[in-house]
């Protein structure tokens, strides 16, 4: 091989500036190659975690619940009962148990109702002594002792010990089955409704705590050993309930991962179902593990991610191309006179692309590692999750790698080409090219991408339910489009700068020389403009993309989550919704934007159940959620019209049409009404009707209603302000809550991707403005040196290169916002990811994303500028007079 | 010298070659139907003063761009209607090129011996560069860089550097553009070295020293042949 090519490899760490500039191209278009994969791993994992972090750790692992009896049934009496039986579970459970990673030791638990009363001591109401008795694995290292803990016997919640007036040491009789066994009161607790749940408890907080908006009366909870509840439940007909509890080690799990502990976990649960384990399970029990739903839910996200995770990923890595191609370019141009000298001695494009991608190679290399590390990076410290799976890290691998060689290919077919131009090319084959309409193709692909991809808003999933996802022809059609439209712009500005600079010359010949010269740094400014069209018009359509993407993307963010907190507060009601047990006053601070309301579920319009809330007029339009988007009259209006007036008083409903016959129906009272019948009302969740009446309508009507407290503003601080206040809160209802069961994160993922791949291209822009700098620092320094010596000063050169740089990145920052603007223009419906539910779309303009644009553009300008001056500035004046080149 | 002996001493000639360029939308000519030729052991000078078309004669004769119009045959090949890779497979067997400025002719990275053996294997042959660079006077130089070399020296080593494989057309582009008279006059006697070993030699130039070294020229004014 001749040394041009043998010593390929060595020769570009000659020349700092273009090794840079290609790692840096490596580095731009691995990136988002190597990203996808990694942010695609992140943000399943992110989900798993989410879930997991909402979840009961037992529910997540395993519960194998069922009944434990302790006398056989005479149909079958060789059945093992109580001890034995309990015994021969967890022998089966714990092995089986054992074979699954990740799976923790089993925690035996057995539930019973009992009664404790204290001996000696007067009998006492049933009521009074009735426990929840419980015997559960390692019990004492998960309550507050406040007295006692040492030795066996009972241990008792504060309230209960309290009311009995029992205190450690004291004997209780325990009573199970018909034959109480007495018992030591062995330490009193902290009962567990008065301390935050434990992780430890969650599978039995129902039981502690109550069901929410259940009835059942909630028993004070009663702790012993498992001996000594089998021994107080021996020989009794009672069923006590058996669950043994598993949990699962998340730390670090990621979906790749959990797919062992889920197959682990099915076995487990086919070998308790097995009909060999019919002794230990003699009645039918339940397997309850939710890991591979929660899986199954994260890989339904990442599956609606990837339709537009990966054409993201796809456009950041081309417009890297974009300054691959630009570092071939620069390449051959710094490789000039080698290449002029073997291709006039017959050496073709293809042996000079060859000698480019050699040359190149290590930077590339170089760059593409860079572009990997700077993707995992990035992913570990900003991504959704810093956990990747090692699937996701080798497709990142070889995505940097194939960018590796795509930029190697841009690079060698770049610099091919112009070899192949720089002598013996064909006249006007170049200029032909260039006037071919291209931009047609983005905008031609942009239209197809429309028509052709999914619209649809939701994902749905085998047992995994359904995820909202921003549909990918929302993201794949505005990136052509605005790629298209940026083309359109340059070129137009191509256009339009050729045809003023012919102006211009026609009118500088016709006019005296001088006059044009009075605002020397304008002047400077335009001829350089004018001079390079194609550089004008590429910077100009560049900076558009990033800007056009970053605005749209911003205001998708937005107006989504506005759209999706608007619903969410309209399905609530408002920003928080209490239910009370027991009616209160609206807390003092709270006044203003807060009511108390009165909701009956049970009203009936004519066959129709309709949810009946009482409101008082005065004060509810300020508590409830209205959007002045939502169709029909607005809220206070809408309240105007209740009024008490008994004989026929006024409502409004929604959620279906207004009934001819407007009688409401309600726990055996009958009224007639004046409706209104309105398409959406605050409360209305989808199939509910609703009926606002007036408040005293509603008590008239019924004697009792469940009381709500309405409060608008932030939850995190209502809340406090009515715990504060000692309101008897049963339920909360949270509007940003509605949306935290991970529907909606993939939408919120896709659009930090889309953040991530705009502020990529941003980068790419300062990149290329850079190169097409230092390729014109030679000519700049020349000028500066000539423009001395005509006395322009030092600061109308750097005011002429900031009129320069700063008007280019100007014009294309405002084609960018237009362009933007299109964008929004033609896709707004589609943000509502929820269409069922109103308001629907609200969009919502990005100030701050504006702002930093702009910022990010004038200190573009300005230190670019600063660069180039100061690079001209250091120009020796009589190097450049004689540099004859 | 017969006709007959001309032609087989011929190794270049065009006929009618015209040739312009596009300026801010207007055609700019810069030859006009030229007629000539290049024989095998001559010094042939192309002269003229700035913007007579010289620089684009050159390039046109040298493969290295097209004509609008008229043909240029070398070693009895019409080059003009050659697709492009031919026309490299032309240039690589039978032309070698000598840019103005001396830098421009070599690779920083390669020692001038380095430079003969490269030019001699891009056109497949190889070369014993002790003995060309005695010939040119640059013995002592064989293990240099071009950077350690006076322009003059680079020159005539650049002129090496095209004569290495024995092409059979050397062209030079104002090859003492950029030297004093005394290195002027060693790169003129190598180009008559190099004639006299059966290249045949096309030089443009300005300097009346090359002009009146060479055995024949060609003059352009306005991009058209002065016949004297």
């Amino acid at each position: 091989m001749p040394a041009p090519w043998s010593r390929a490899p060595f020769l570009l760490w000659r020349r700092p500036a273009v090794a840079l500039a290609i790692a840096v191209a490596g580095l731009l278009v691995a990136l988002p190659a190597a990203a996808a994969s990694l942010f695609l791993a992140s943000s399943g994992n992110a989900t798993l975690h989410n879930q997991l972090e909402r979840s009961c750790k037992w529910t997540v692992g395993a519960q194998v619940g069922a009944a434990l009896p302790f006398t056989a049934p005479p149909y079958r009496p060789d059945q093992l009962v109580g001890a034995r039986l309990l015994q021969e579970r967890v022998g089966l459970v714990r092995p089986a148990a054992a074979q699954v990673p990740r799976l923790s030791e089993p925690v035996v638990s057995t539930l019973t109702r009992g009664h404790v009363r204290p001996v000696p001591g007067p009998p006492a109401r049933p009521d009074q002594t009735a426990v929840s008795l419980l015997a559960r694995d390692g019990f004492r290292e998960h309550v507050r002792v406040l007295a006692g803990g040492a030795g066996r016997g009972i241990w008792l919640p504060d309230g209960f010990a309290a009311a009995q007036r029992l205190r450690v040491g004291d004997r209780v009789a325990v009573a199970v089955g018909p034959e109480p066994v007495s018992m030591r009161v062995a330490a009193v607790y902290r009962d567990l409704r008065e301390l935050p749940d434990q992780p430890y408890w969650c599978g039995l907080r129902d039981v502690y705590r109550g069901k929410p908006l259940a009835s059942a009366p909630v028993y004070p909870l009663a702790l012993v050993e498992h001996a000594d509840l089998l021994a107080a439940a021996r020989g009794s007909d009672v069923r006590a309930h058996n669950t043994i509890e598993m949990s699962v080690d998340t730390e670090g799990l990621t979906t790749t991962d959990a797919a062992p502990t889920i197959a682990g976990l099915r076995q487990l649960g086919a070998a308790v179902t097995d009909r060999q384990a019919a002794g230990a399970y003699p009645d039918e029990a339940a397997v309850d593990s939710t890991l591979a739903v929660k899986a199954a839910r994260a890989g339904l996200v990442v599956d609606a991610l990837t339709g537009t995770v990966v054409p993201l990923a796809v456009a950041g890595a081309l417009a890297g191309l974009v300054i691959a191609a630009a570092a071939g370019a620069f390449w051959a141009d710094r490789r000039r006179a080698e290449l002029a000298v073997l291709c006039a001695r017959g050496v073709g494009p293809a042996a000079v692309a060859g000698k480019a991608a050699l040359e190149a190679g290590g930077a590339v290399l170089v760059g593409a590692a860079a572009g990997w590390l700077t993707a995992r990076f990035l992913v570990a410290t900003a991504g959704p999750s810093p956990l990747v799976t090692p699937g996701a890290t080798l497709v990142s691998v070889l995505g940097a790698g194939a960018a590796a060689l795509a930029v190697l290919a841009a690079i060698a077919a770049v610099a091919g080409g112009r070899a192949g131009r720089l002598f013996d090319a064909p006249p006007g084959h170049r200029a032909r090219l260039s006037r071919l309409p291209w931009e047609l193709v983005p905008l031609a692909a942009a239209g197809l991408a429309w028509f052709l991809l999914d619209d649809d808003v939701q994902l749905r999933g085998a047992g995994a339910g359904a995820v909202a996802y921003i549909p990918p022809r929302l993201i794949v059609a505005p990136v052509l489009l605005a790629a298209g439209l940026a083309m359109l712009t340059g070129r137009s500005t191509w256009w339009a700068l050729r045809a003023l600079g012919a102006r211009s010359r026609r009118r500088s010949r016709s006019r005296p020389p001088g006059t044009s010269m009075r605002r020397i740094a304008r002047f400077l400014a335009w001829r350089r403009v004018r001079a390079a069209p194609v550089v004008a018009a590429v910077l100009v359509g560049a900076t558009a993309v990033p800007v056009a993407l970053s605005v749209y993307g911003a205001t998708v963010i937005a107006s989504v989550d506005r759209t999706l907190h608007a619903e969410a507060q309209l399905i609530v009601g408002t920003d928080v919704v209490f239910t009370l047990s027991a009616p209160a006053a609206v807390p003092g601070e709270l006044a203003g934007r807060a009511s108390v309301t009165a909701l009956r579920t049970d009203g009936s319009l004519g066959d129709t159940t309709v949810h009946v809330l009482g409101v008082d007029p005065e004060t509810f339009p300020r508590a409830a959620f209205w959007d002045p988007g939502l169709p029909g009259p607005a809220l206070r209006e809408l309240v105007s019209r209740l009024d008490p007036e008994p004989a026929r008083p006024g409502a409004v409903l929604a959620g279906m049409p207004a009934p001819a016959d407007a009688t409401l129906e309600l726990a055996g009272s009958r009224q007639s009404l004046t409706i209104t019948g309105v398409p959406q009302l605050p409360g209305k969740a989808p199939g509910n009707p609703v009926l606002l009446v007036h408040r005293d309508v509603l008590d008239r009507l019924v004697p009792e209603s469940r009381p709500q407290l309405w409060a608008r503003g932030d939850p995190e601080r209502i809340v406090p302000a009515v715990a504060g206040a000692g309101l008897p809160v049963s339920t909360t209802s949270r509007a940003d809550q509605v949306h935290a069961a991970g529907v909606y994160t993939g939408i919120t993922y896709t659009f930090t991707f889309l953040s991530a791949v705009s502020l990529l291209s941003g980068v790419i822009i300062v990149v290329g403005l850079l190169l097409h700098l230092d390729a014109r620092s030679r000519a700049r320094r020349s000028a500066y040196v000539l423009l001395s010596r005509m006395a322009v000063t030092g600061r109308e050169h750097r005011r002429s290169l900031l009129l320069e740089v700063g008007g280019l990145l100007l014009a294309g920052f405002v084609t960018g916002l237009g362009t933007a603007g299109v964008l929004v223009l033609l896709t707004h419906t589609g943000y509502d990811v929820d269409p069922g539910t109103a308001p629907g779309a609200l969009v919502t303009t990005p100030w701050p994303v504006l702002a930093g644009l702009l910022t990010a553009a004038a200190a573009t300008s300005v230190l670019a500028a600063a660069a180039a001056h100061r690079a001209a500035a250091r120009a020796r004046p009589a190097e450049v007079l004689r540099d004859t080149r | 010298m017969t006709h007959a002996e001309r032609t087989a001493r011929t190794v270049l000639s065009c006929t009618g070659v015209t040739h312009g360029y596009r300026v801010d939308g207007r055609t700019v000519r810069a030859l006009s139907a030229v007629d000539a030729t290049v024989e095998r052991g001559v010094v042939t000078a192309l002269v003229g003063p700035s913007g007579s078309g010289k620089s684009t004669l050159l390039r046109i004769l040298a493969c290295l761009e097209r004509p609008e119009a008229g043909t240029v045959e070398i070693t009895g090949i019409e080059t003009t209607r050659l697709p492009a890779r031919r026309r490299r497979a032309l240039r690589r067997a039978h032309v070698g090129y000598v840019f103005q400025d001396p830098a421009d002719n070599l690779f920083g990275y390669l020692t001038v011996a380095e430079h003969l053996t490269l030019g001699a294997r891009l056109r497949k042959t190889t070369v014993e560069p002790g003995d060309v660079l005695a010939d040119l006077g640059l013995g002592a130089r064989a293990g240099h860089y071009p950077r350690e070399l006076s322009g003059g020296e680079q020159q005539r080593v650049a002129l090496a550097f095209a004569a290495a494989g024995d092409p059979t057309l050397l062209v030079a582009d104002e090859p003492s553009a950029q030297l004093d008279r005394a290195a002027t006059a060693r790169v003129v006697a190598a180009l008559r070295r190099l004639a006299a070993r059966g290249h045949a030699v096309l030089v443009a130039t300005h300097d009346p020293e090359v002009s009146a070294a060479a055995d024949h020229t060609i003059e352009l004014v306005d991009g058209e042949r002065v016949r004297r």
